[in-house]
């Protein structure tokens, strides 16, 4: 068992036994007795082609391709919708919709589509459809995602199966971006006045929509004119909302599922444990931080953001809140293969409680300091990891009061922007510039909404994404993630792993680590 | 009643003995719980995670290492307070307004429409409406907890008002001339305290249980503050893995709701001779 | 009679207008709206994308022009759309009634099964120490908050007795036995309280019918004591029985939506909880306006039931 701060021996009373192996096993046993009572075992049963039932404790409330930017509808995205490029496990540009392209100046690119693509309505996918799709992705009164396509001036239908791209600039995010999150190539026109998408699906993914019941369940079947070599495997995804991760486990148990996603660690870990179950652990792009407010007291000081920094155990929270399955980062996550620098060549990143205490007596805190941090409901890990902090907090002299907001408070305040100190998620990124400008670079670029205002690092971000040689691009993200360590605005706590749990029947899913469900296209169910 | 009779009257009742010197014991456990724990609610210990119950820690210790027993006795402040504190402010608008409401044959027509509007709502949707306009927080709790229950007082108190009024009594204030709101405070209020303890014991169990279902949905009190419905609410994604985080809390509520009804029920048959059913 | 049916219906109507104003105003308080649940933390990056959404759900347009247009609608009998799935209010309420309604009727049903003979036994057992042990399980049954009960019940049997129904929605129609599978803990847990208090309700008025003149008369003429309970006195005790069980029926309303969340059923419990979490004013203005008029609706037919029972009742 995967505790490692709990062995029996360091109890101090010798009682207080921790959950061993013989107890999950006792969850094991009873999964077997379960099977051999020959309940529904849908998905066991079931020969190569077949349905993988998929369960998480949320599904998207719409399925707009361009103006959601939710990460439950973003990681199933990729199986419906497409773009000329995708990013491949490596993290880098490959070909998708477009089967090759020349980059015939700095701030020009030419993208040759594949022929016979077609959309699930069974039209082909030209270059007009093309056109028309980053037309409206460029577009801020529809997409979030604008801002990633901001640099590009022109798109042209150069001729049927022929696009070009003239960028403002050179970008060297620019191919990262055109296969990034809220992109995906629909017909022409078939975005109509907003609404009919939210609800229906049409693209060129191996998969196409079979029926929608928002936040509950999402279910595909085969896209049978998938353009691939491969075509896909299962007949049909059948994504189910299960809010309670314990039913989840219970399912698998039962193998009324066949894949699950835990954002529970625990749950995960209990899962794990059932002999019939395989679990697939994989690092993610995804990490868990405490973000600081920059114009409000006391985290408006640096030696303060420094002192909480230095008194916050983030061991301990890797240990309790992501039951140790999850890495440790700096500024980046280590699944930013490449980008990421490691921990320890970092400034304040190992507890030194009489440090934090020096530096807030610097900043001139005489008696405890009380500061507020936010927690958004719906977020266990963000949570489970709050209770570690008020408490590391308070030993370094800090008081700290808990304020719980809905999704939607959050998002108000982030507009305006006024955040207190926040605990956040962020990630599936592939890229420093998607992970640093939208979020550090002040206005009109970036949003800066915890209001750093630090120019330096706006020069390096600007630095950054216009660069396009690789070794030069790494130094100048180095210096801005040991500016970032050094000058802690944020406080990145830890990189959770993406964990899946699966039947045994369930073949080939290959995690990604953005955490999009990419392996589906090519997994396949055995008897 | 004399004092011999008052211990004669209980010694026959051992169950509201019983719960009566259970809520007292709940109560001073709450407000002595820095002295009565034997940790910090919310101290984290990553070396005693998931402690099973027994020894140390007579309850366990949750995923933070944090000592249940703790956690449980500091959550008598945070359930009971604000059961109390809701209850005592819709006993006041609710039972304030239930007077006024004998003024006259308009303001009970328009205050009981008004109430109306409340009673239409099941409580805890109520509540939880409430408690998401406002944002989570042992404050929300209070007052959804107070608006929810504030139209039963009325509802209680003007009954009793409306029954009152035929009395002889108020007829013969009236007559000397007495104002009617002067009559209602002065004259009324006393003669129906009764009926108004009673409603207030089953709704203070009522507080308690909705507090601890708020909290549990997660929009009452926030972790890591330690109520009832809180600690549960926590307990729940590990349910499987250590099933007494989730046990003790709930016994505690159980036990303190329990006391009340009881002790509810023993008030009703003291107070209210009708109700004696022996 | 006539006359008391309209001026209770009228007042209905008004309540329900209250209602209306006040369920309108609550959505519109709760922080953020339907346009960050869709955009999620992207919003941010585009106040543009925020503005057009509102548009496009006309909350950019005052209060009163809203509420207008949606009362409007309600007095065509038109309750709205979803603003999330597009699909008309009323038929997502239809949808889900079926599955809440079978969990009233559930647990109602066994806690009449189960609370009217012991009550009955309690009554006739009074002052021994088997009436003491009922009265005392009937308070704690009151006293158990049914999320705790619930999710104690989850552990009991899937965990220690590996027992799990379906954990996908099976209707009755579709396969009796697994749906009932799936109901049977929520409908006990749903149905602990009312249970205990019909037991109490059943108990007392046992009693006070054992000592009315009738039933003395009937001992006295030398009926058996068996006939006396059961023939005499039962069915004159069971009149404000039902009339508890008619207005439990009510409050339980409020009940499923705990016990739907916490055995994640598909009902409409659900239904308006997700919609407040989402936002999505129009569900949760009609669901909430449906669930008002159902539960005033009932508490109407049990007066009038009662009216029908008790003649006494019917002059004033």
């Amino acid at each position: 068992m995967d505790h490692p701060r709990s062995k029996s021996g360091s109890s101090a009373n010798g009682r207080s036994a921790p959950i061993g192996r013989r107890r999950l096993l006792k969850i094991g046993g009873a999964a077997l007795t379960l099977a051999a009572a020959g309940l529904p075992r849908r998905a066991a049963a079931q020969k190569s082609g077949g349905t993988v039932t998929f369960a998480s404790t949320a599904l998207p409330p719409s399925l707009e391709p361009h103006m959601q930017g939710l990460d439950i509808w973003q990681r199933r995205k990729p199986l419906l919708y497409e773009n000329l490029v995708w990013i491949d496990h490596a993290l880098e540009p490959k070909p998708g919709l477009a089967e090759r392209w020349e980059q015939k100046s700095p701030t020009e690119y030419v993208f040759y589509l594949r022929r016979g693509v077609r959309f699930h309505s069974g039209k082909e996918m030209d270059a007009e459809d093309v056109k028309y799709t980053y037309e409206r992705v460029r577009d801020p009164k529809v997409s979030p995602g604008a801002s990633d396509l901001a640099y590009v001036s022109r798109i042209e239908a150069v001729d049927k199966y022929t696009v070009r791209f003239v960028l403002s600039a050179p970008v060297a995010t620019f191919l990262v971006n055109l296969g990034g999150k809220y992109n995906g190539v629909i017909p022409k026109d078939a975005g109509g006045d907003g609404k009919v998408l939210l609800t229906t699906a049409v693209g060129t993914g191996p998969f196409a929509l079979d029926s929608f019941d928002p936040s509950r369940r999402l279910a595909l079947k085969r896209h049978a004119q998938y353009w691939g070599a491969q075509k896909p495997l299962l007949d049909a995804i059948v994504f189910q909302a299960i809010p309670d991760e314990s039913s989840i486990v219970a399912g698998l148990r039962t193998g009324q599922i066949t894949l699950a996603e835990f954002s529970s660690a625990l749950s995960f870990q209990v899962a794990r444990s059932v002999p019939t179950l395989e679990a697939i652990q994989a690092p993610s792009t995804r990490w868990v931080v405490l973000d600081l407010a920059g114009d409000q007291e006391p985290t408006s000081k640096l030696e303060v953001r420094q002192a909480i920094a230095l008194a916050i155990d983030r061991a301990a929270i890797l240990q309790i809140a992501g039951s140790g399955l999850g890495q440790r980062l700096g500024v980046l996550p280590p699944g930013l293969k490449g980008w990421a620098l490691p921990w320890q060549e970092l400034p304040n990143q190992q507890r030194d409680v009489a440090k934090a205490r020096q530096l807030l007596q610097k900043a001139g805190y005489t008696g405890r300091v009380s500061m507020k941090i936010r927690n958004i409901v719906g977020f266990p890990a963000l949570a489970a990891a709050l209770p570690v902090i008020v408490d590391n907090l308070k030993e370094a002299g800090i008081d700290v009061t808990v304020e719980t907001v809905d999704g939607g408070v959050w998002i108000k305040d982030w507009i305006v922007p006024q955040s207190p100190p926040t605990m956040n998620d962020w990630g599936g990124y592939v890229d420093p510039d998607q992970a640093f400008h939208r979020h550090f670079h002040s206005a009109p670029g970036g949003r800066d909404f915890r209001r750093w205002k630090n120019k330096a690092a706006d020069e390096l971000m600007d630095s950054g994404r216009v660069t396009l040689d690789r070794a030069r691009r790494k130094l100048l993200y180095d210096q801005l993630q040991r500016m970032l360590a050094e000058d802690p605005i944020t406080i990145p706590l830890y990189s959770p792993d993406l964990l899946y749990v699966r039947q045994k029947s369930l073949k080939g899913f290959q995690p990604h680590s953005t955490g999009f469900y990419y392996g589906l296209r090519f997994a396949s169910l055995e008897s | 009643m004399a004092e011999g009779r008052t211990a004669r009257w209980l010694v026959r009742r051992p169950l509201l003995a019983a719960a009566g010197l259970t809520l007292a014991g709940l109560v001073l456990a709450g407000v002595l719980a820095p002295l009565v724990a034997p940790y910090s609610p919310t101290r984290v210990d990553a070396g005693h995670v998931f402690s099973r119950p027994g020894g140390g820690h007579l309850f366990g210790t949750d995923r933070f290492g944090r000592d249940l027993l703790s956690r449980v006795v500091f959550g008598i402040r945070v359930s009971l307070g604000i059961a109390g504190a809701a209850i005592a402010i819709a006993l006041l608008a609710g039972g304030t307004l239930g007077l006024l409401a004998g003024l006259g044959r308009a303001a009970d027509q328009a205050l009981g429409r008004l109430m109306d509007v409340f009673f239409a709502f099941p409580p805890i949707l109520l509540a939880i409406g409430i408690a998401a306009v406002l944002g989570a927080g042992p404050g929300t709790a209070v007052v959804a907890i107070a608006v929810v229950y504030a139209p039963l007082f009325f509802r209680v108190v003007r009954g009793s008002v409306l029954a009152e009024s035929a009395q002889a009594y108020v007829e013969a204030a009236e007559a000397l001339g007495r104002g009617r709101l002067g009559i209602l405070f002065r004259h009324v209020l006393p003669n129906i305290i009764s009926p108004i303890v009673i409603q207030t014991a089953v709704c203070l169990s009522y507080g308690i249980l909705i507090e601890s279902a708020l909290s549990y949905l997660g929009v009452g009190v926030q972790p890591p503050t330690p109520s009832w419905g809180a600690i549960l609410n926590e307990g729940k994604e590990f349910l499987m893995l250590a099933p007494w985080v989730s046990l003790f809390p709930g016994a505690a509520i159980m036990l303190a709701v329990l006391s009340l009804n009881v002790l509810g029920d023993g008030l009703r048959d003291a107070l209210d001779p009708r109700a004696e059913m022996r | 009679m006539r006359a008391y049916l309209l001026q209770r219906l009228a007042a209905m109507g008004l309540t329900l207008f209250g209602v209306s104003l006040l369920v309108f105003a609550m959505v519109r308080l709760i922080p953020g709206t339907v346009v960050e649940q869709l955009l999620g933390q992207a919003a941010m990056a585009s106040p543009e994308v925020v503005g057009s959404f509102r548009r496009f759900f006309g909350l950019d347009q005052p209060w009163h022009v809203q509420y207008g247009a949606w009362l409007a609608g309600l007095l065509r009998g038109d309750l709205g759309v979803s603003w999330l799935s597009g699909r008309p209010v009323l038929a997502l309420f239809l949808e889900r009634l079926p599955v809440s309604a079978e969990l009233a009727v559930l647990s109602v049903g066994w806690s009449l099964l189960i609370g009217i003979p012991l009550g009955t036994a309690s009554a006739v057992w009074r002052g021994g120490l088997r009436d003491g042990l009922i009265r005392v399980g009937a308070t704690v049954g009151l006293s158990m908050p049914a999320f705790w009960q619930g999710a104690l019940l989850i552990l009991l049997f899937s965990f220690y007795l590996g027992w799990m129904p379906a954990l996908t929605w099976v209707s009755f129609s579709e396969s009796p036995l697994a749906n009932l599978a799936i109901m049977a803990l929520p409908a006990f847990t749903l149905g602990t309280a009312t249970a205990a208090m019909i037991t109490r309700m059943a108990r007392s008025s046992m009693l006070d019918v054992l000592g009315r003149e009738y039933v003395r008369t009937a001992r006295a003429k030398g009926v058996a004591e068996r006939r006396v309970t059961f023939h005499h006195a039962l069915r004159n005790a069971l009149i404000p029985v039902v009339t508890v069980a008619g207005v439990q029926l009510g409050y339980i309303v409020g009940g499923i939506v705990v016990v739907e969340d916490v055995f994640t059923l598909p009902g409409v419990g659900r239904l308006l909880l997700d919609a407040i979490f989402q936002r999505d004013y129009p569900v949760v203005q009609g669901v909430i306006l449906l669930l008002a008029a159902a539960f005033m609706a009932l508490n109407l037919l049990v007066d009038l039931l009662y009216t029908l029972i008790d003649p006494r009742l019917r002059r004033g």
